[in-house]
């Protein structure tokens, strides 16, 4: 095949003679479909001085946010810290933040990119080529990842500072910068879909925004909304704490008594799943909580924050609990302070990224068909060229 | 500047000859149509551009030439009716007919931060070539579209001419058989005009089916073979520009000295009409065929008039537009009260002065009766 295309262009240079065209191959494979397609896409965006200086911006926010969080974190902690450091805590400090910001960036990044070809009449050209609409959107989706995955990437020295602080543990630091990328590129691919989609890039940008609200506010808005309906009551009785010099201990009551009486409190197992496709969850929940409890629980001097995503993620398994847990005395029973410790609720990420996954999916089914040519319909207002 | 057929190292790297054993090439469509919303952009459109030669389509704004080009180059997908284009239907296969197939749009779009270089490679590479393929291909059509000083510069500091022949450049890079060119000349300076037509006759020449679209007529006139005239979305007539040189119309006449000019004129009591404005030393004289042309020409210079020009007042593909347009005009009323006529009877100075003489001339025989 090679040869024959060296002979023919040889060939060409002398007016030589053969079937036009007859050399190009029926298909475009794959991988060389979506190189091409991401190294023009790329190369468009990386030669524009206003990236540049996005970028050194955002090194320079990044720098504060770490100094910021590690001393925020000195100043929480108390004064004998025996933990191992503040790593963790500026490292998930300065991960929330990329992962916020990255929510900001990547729509306006990857919502442009079809319809701006569209109206730039780039667009018409790159389809009347053998490219596939699927190799077109994917690859479309590739460029405007990698250029998120810049903004990433830029945050990387501080996480190498955040290390070197100490209390941070590789496997989870890996996975916390795996899932931020995942989650970028799932904001990416929806941003492309939308934009193969819709008529107009402003357009295609807001819905994308809107999209990518809808996880993160509207998830916490729907569990917030039906928060009341997951009331209930349990049967509690009035706990006995032991009581040492007036103090009470940790360990929970030690027996029960009294009548048992309906208290109010929330079941929240039917509806914390809402809360799954929250890009936040999806990433604190994902990682592995930290090997030991950055403090020793009995001595408050030692006490020292937790980081925001872990928060996070103990807070959405702390609503996976059944409501008898939020009594000390449900059914007549003293709560067991093994039970409490041992809670570790299961892992909803795999929920939450399905869930992102699907409704991805489906816009990415919707702005293939729409890249479909010959087209039966053209978006309104526009022209095919 | 390349010259047309020529074989010189300059020209597009082109297949010079069809192998007997592709027998489907060119363009067919018969009877398409497509209706966007409430408008019927192309109503049923008939159309043939033979393999080695350059078919014009020619048609008002509007008239439905950028719709069909997007069905032929299969973008868009008719209502009804059938394409061929070498061999394939674009609704049923549009791979086989993009492989064969350069289309140049009338929108330009250039990726303004790449390179022409960059732009061509990998364009290269999206039709299947190979890399150092689509490199070396990408280099010679650089220079011949005499592309190569800025060819590593981003595109978009190329001229409104240069983007045009990066695009052409573009279209052919995959060697197609077809070329479908959607106002290819607009905005060209008249060099690059010349240029555009040498380069697309080289590729007739090699057999490939040139389809040109344009409004303007003067720039088609030059290249085509063929024309294919449409109105509100319909093809209304077909032209053969190749078969013979001249035909009837106005014809523009020039002498040393015009009076000499407009005596034998009115001896022979032939219609003319003065030039308005600068062309005080011409005339302008209708005949109804080339014979007539030539006839008029011998009498004149027979008589004495040192004529110096001759020329048809308005090019071929013009008139047969003008044509067509006046007998659409005219269709629905009775023959003969079209505007057109009635703004010529008002502007000539006929001959009453002259009239019947025994000097009329016999050089005219079947002409006048009309008047």
């Amino acid at each position: 095949m090679r040869s024959r295309i060296d002979e023919r262009v040889q060939d060409g240079n002398g007016g030589g003679r053969g079937t036009a065209g007859a050399e190009v191959s029926g298909r475009l494979g794959w991988g060389r479909a979506l190189s091409t397609v991401v190294r023009m896409d790329v190369q468009q965006r990386l030669r524009s001085r206003t990236w540049y200086i996005m970028l050194a911006v955002w090194f320079v926010v990044i720098g504060l946010v770490t100094w910021g969080a590690s001393a925020s974190f000195n100043v929480l902690s108390a004064e004998e810290p025996i933990g191992p450091g503040a790593g963790r805590f500026v490292f998930e400090a300065v991960v929330g933040f990329v992962l916020f910001f990255g929510l900001l960036v990547a729509p306006a990044m990857s919502a442009s990119t079809i319809s701006g070809s569209r109206s730039g009449g780039t667009l018409a050209v790159m389809q009347v080529t053998l490219l596939t609409p699927g190799q077109l959107l994917l690859g479309k989706c590739l460029a405007s990842w990698i250029t998120a995955l810049a903004f990433l990437a830029t945050a990387l020295p501080y996480i190498v500072v955040a290390m070197s602080m100490g209390g941070l543990d590789v496997s989870g630091l890996v996975v916390f910068v795996a899932m931020v990328a995942i989650e970028l590129g799932v904001v990416c691919a929806v941003g492309t879909a939308v934009s193969a989609v819709a008529d107009r890039t402003l357009f295609a940008v807001v819905a994308t925004y809107l999209l990518v609200a809808l996880f993160t506010f509207g998830t916490l808005v729907a569990f917030a909304l039906t928060m009341p309906l997951t009331q209930t009551t349990i049967p509690a009785n009035t706990p006995r704490w032991a009581a040492a010099e007036g103090e009470v201990l940790p360990d929970g009551p030690e027996a029960c008594f009294g009548p048992l009486v309906p208290q109010a409190t929330y079941d929240t197992r039917a509806t914390y799943w809402m809360l799954a496709a929250n890009p936040f969850v999806v990433v604190s929940d994902a990682v592995p909580p930290p090997a030991r409890v950055p403090y020793d629980p009995d001595d408050p001097d030692t006490w020292a924050p937790d980081g925001v995503m872990t928060t996070i993620s103990f807070g959405v398994r702390y609503l996976q609990r059944p409501p008898e847990m939020n009594v000390p005395c449900a059914y007549g029973e003293p709560a067991e302070p093994g039970t409490e410790a041992a809670w570790r609720g299961t892992p909803v990420w795999p929920l939450g990224l399905g869930l992102q996954w699907v409704v991805t999916g489906g816009l990415l089914a919707w702005g293939r068909f729409r890249l479909a040519t010959p087209a039966v319909r053209l978006p309104r207002g526009h022209r095919v060229a | 500047m390349t010259t047309p057929g020529g074989v010189d190292e300059s020209g597009p790297p082109a297949a010079t000859g069809l192998p007997p054993d592709v027998p489907p090439s060119g363009i067919t469509a018969t009877g398409v149509t497509r209706r966007f919303r409430s408008v019927q952009a192309l109503q049923g459109v008939d159309l043939m551009a033979p393999p080695g030669a350059i078919t014009a389509l020619v048609g008002p704004n509007g008239s439905g030439k950028t719709t069909l080009m997007l069905v032929l180059a299969s973008l868009l997908r008719p209502d009804a009716g059938s394409v061929r284009i070498a061999g394939a239907d674009p609704a049923q296969d549009p791979a086989a007919v993009r492989r064969h197939t350069g289309w140049m749009p009338d929108t330009l779009g250039v990726w303004d931060a790449l390179t022409a270089r960059e732009i061509l490679e990998m364009m290269g590479r999206l039709y299947g070539l190979d890399r150092d393929v689509a490199r070396s291909r990408a280099g010679q059509l650089l220079e011949w579209q005499e592309l190569s000083t800025l060819a590593d510069e981003p595109a978009r500091v190329l001229s409104r001419g240069q983007q045009q022949r990066l695009s052409l450049a573009r279209a052919v890079i995959h060697e197609p058989q077809v070329l479908l060119l959607d106002e290819p000349a607009s905005g060209l300076d008249p060099g690059s005009r010349l240029r555009l037509r040498d380069d697309l006759r080289q590729m007739a020449a090699a057999g490939r089916t040139i389809l040109v679209s344009s409004h303007v007529l003067s720039e088609l006139d030059e290249m085509a073979d063929l024309a294919v005239f449409m109105q509100d979305g319909r093809t209304v007539g077909v032209e053969d520009l190749g078969s013979d040189g001249a035909t009837g119309g106005r014809y523009l006449i020039t002498a040393l000295d015009v009076c000499d000019l407009l005596t034998v004129l009115e001896r022979y009591s032939v219609a003319y009409r003065r030039q308005p404005g600068r062309r005080q030393d011409s005339v302008s004289v209708e005949v109804n065929s080339a014979d007539e042309a030539a006839d008029l020409l011998s009498t004149l210079v027979g008589e004495g008039v040192r004529v110096v020009a001759f020329t048809p007042e308005a090019s071929r593909l013009e008139t047969a537009y003008l044509e067509l347009d006046r007998m659409r005009s005219v269709a629905p009323d009775a023959p003969g009260a079209g505007l057109d006529d009635v703004d010529r009877a008002d502007a000539d100075r006929t001959d009453g002065g002259a009239d019947g003489g025994a000097s009329r001339a016999s050089w005219r025989t079947d002409r006048r009766e009309d008047r």
